[in-house]
């Protein structure tokens, strides 16, 4: 069995079929690039995974384990997920990431403030940033923050759903570098060429 | 009454689209008051606590059913959880009211239980409502950041808690508000009411406060209880909102 796996999933959408018998299988470490048209629902793919869209029919397993109401939460709990809207919670900066630390399961990480100084810093935000509110951010800046958010959560599989449309050219290719450097399994969903020639495996459908 | 006409004729010159619903709307509170009035009236005579209980228990009934239908919840799945979540504060406040601050020798005495259980549940209703919907509301416009909290491995409680917090304080707020200004601005209704029908202003601020009191508490453990109650049964096995 793959480390994670799409077998047979139908799935309409506003009356629309989008998936009819569908299937994926991808190996652990494995970097995937989602690039089918618009529409075909990519990002419906990748928030099955996570248990926010359910398909009408199928399965879709998560290293070895079916995803259901009941797995759903340990399977959420293998994942980072970065979206291009990069919704990360309300309020002063420093805070939100206390509080994201704060939540049962991310407890044991042990997570220290001072480690943010760093990824500021690779991430070419501003060291101020911390005593920012959310709101006040722009959506390049807030996408930053959700993958400096997402890589110390430290979780085996990444999604990253259009994280680059807030970027510019040279932060985009230091930050893909950076990113598809880490040993996990990474399944982006973009339209960008700056992922091509990079040794992803291209799904299309 | 009479100062209707000017109000319709108005209307209809001007082509306001209000007669229609305005001569209903005083039609209809006419007859349901009469009947109220009636029945109240026949109620008190007889005075029977289970009858007087009965009655409390079709008040709670009809404002869980209200609250249900204006948040757009499921009548089936959810007016229990709302009757209960704001019935038994309630009912418990009621209880103790009568028994412990006004210190009747029988709690279900008609005169005091039926029309400051109203007043209670009236102000709980209103504050349900305004939670309720702040808190479910809340949820289904920001999805996207609660489905972001639930992806950071927030369980359903801990993803939730900025729309609870948000559904408190709503519901907290306009009563807190009253609370400040009352007396100041207008003479609250029992108030009001009690001096209309003979009594001195000091009985009636006695009651005021304690009833004050009572309405402030019940409206906050209402609201805390009926979203545990309702919230059991609104998401589903994946913790997307159902609503």
């Amino acid at each position: 069995m793959a480390y994670l796996e799409f077998r047979n999933i139908h799935l309409k959408f506003d009356e629309r079929l989008i998936f009819s018998g569908f299937n994926l299988a991808i190996e652990q470490s494995e970097k995937v690039l989602f690039c089918a048209p618009s529409g075909r629902g990519k990002t419906s793919l990748v928030k099955m995974l996570l248990g926010f869209v359910v398909p009408d029919q199928g399965e879709i397993s998560v290293a070895g384990v079916t995803l259901t109401g009941e797995t759903v939460n340990s399977i959420r709990s293998k994942i980072t997920y970065v979206s291009q809207d990069a919704d990360i919670p309300k309020g002063i900066v420093s805070e939100v990431f206390a509080a994201v630390f704060k939540f049962q399961v991310n407890r044991r990480l042990n997570y220290q403030e001072t480690v943010l100084s760093d990824w500021l810093e690779t991430m070419s935000l501003p060291q101020d940033t911390l005593g920012k509110n959310v709101d006040a951010l722009s959506g390049g800046e807030r996408q930053r923050l959700a993958l400096i958010l997402g890589i110390l959560l430290d979780r085996d599989i990444w999604i990253l759903d259009e994280i680059t449309t807030g970027l510019d050219h040279t932060l985009k290719i230091q930050i893909v570098e950076l990113l598809l450097g880490y040993d996990k399994t990474i399944l982006v969903v973009s339209h960008d060429d700056i992922y091509l020639n990079r040794g992803l495996r291209e799904v299309s459908w | 009454m009479v100062f209707i006409i000017p109000i319709v004729i108005i209307n209809y010159k001007m082509g306001i689209g209000l007669n229609k619903r305005l001569i209903y709307a005083l039609f209809r509170m006419t007859i349901q008051l009469i009947l109220v009035g009636l029945f109240l009236q026949y109620i008190f005579i007889l005075n029977n606590p289970w009858i007087n209980s009965a009655y409390i228990f079709f008040m709670i009934g009809a404002a869980g059913i209200s609250t249900v239908k204006t948040c757009g919840l499921t009548m089936k799945n959810q007016l229990i959880p709302i009757a209960l979540g704001f019935g038994v504060p309630n009912f418990i406040m009621i209880l103790f009211i009568n028994q412990f601050i006004i210190g009747l020798d029988n709690v279900f005495n008609a005169q005091y239980y039926i029309p400051l259980m109203g007043m209670l549940l009236g102000n709980s209703l209103s504050g349900n409502i305004i939670g309720i919907n702040t808190f479910y509301s809340g949820l289904k416009q920001n999805e996207r950041e609660y489905h972001y909290r639930l992806a950071l491995s927030a369980n359903q409680w801990e993803s939730t808690l900025p729309w609870y917090k948000e559904a408190i304080t709503a519901c907290m707020n306009p009563m807190i508000a009253s609370v400040e200004t009352i007396g100041l601005v207008s003479l609250p209704g029992m108030m009001t009411g009690q001096i209309l029908s003979g009594s001195m202003p000091m009985t009636t601020i006695a009651y005021q406060i304690v009833i004050m009191a009572g309405i402030l508490i019940t409206r906050y453990f209402g609201i805390h209880f009926s979203i545990i109650l309702t919230r059991r049964k609104a998401f589903d096995a994946y913790d997307r909102l159902k609503i």
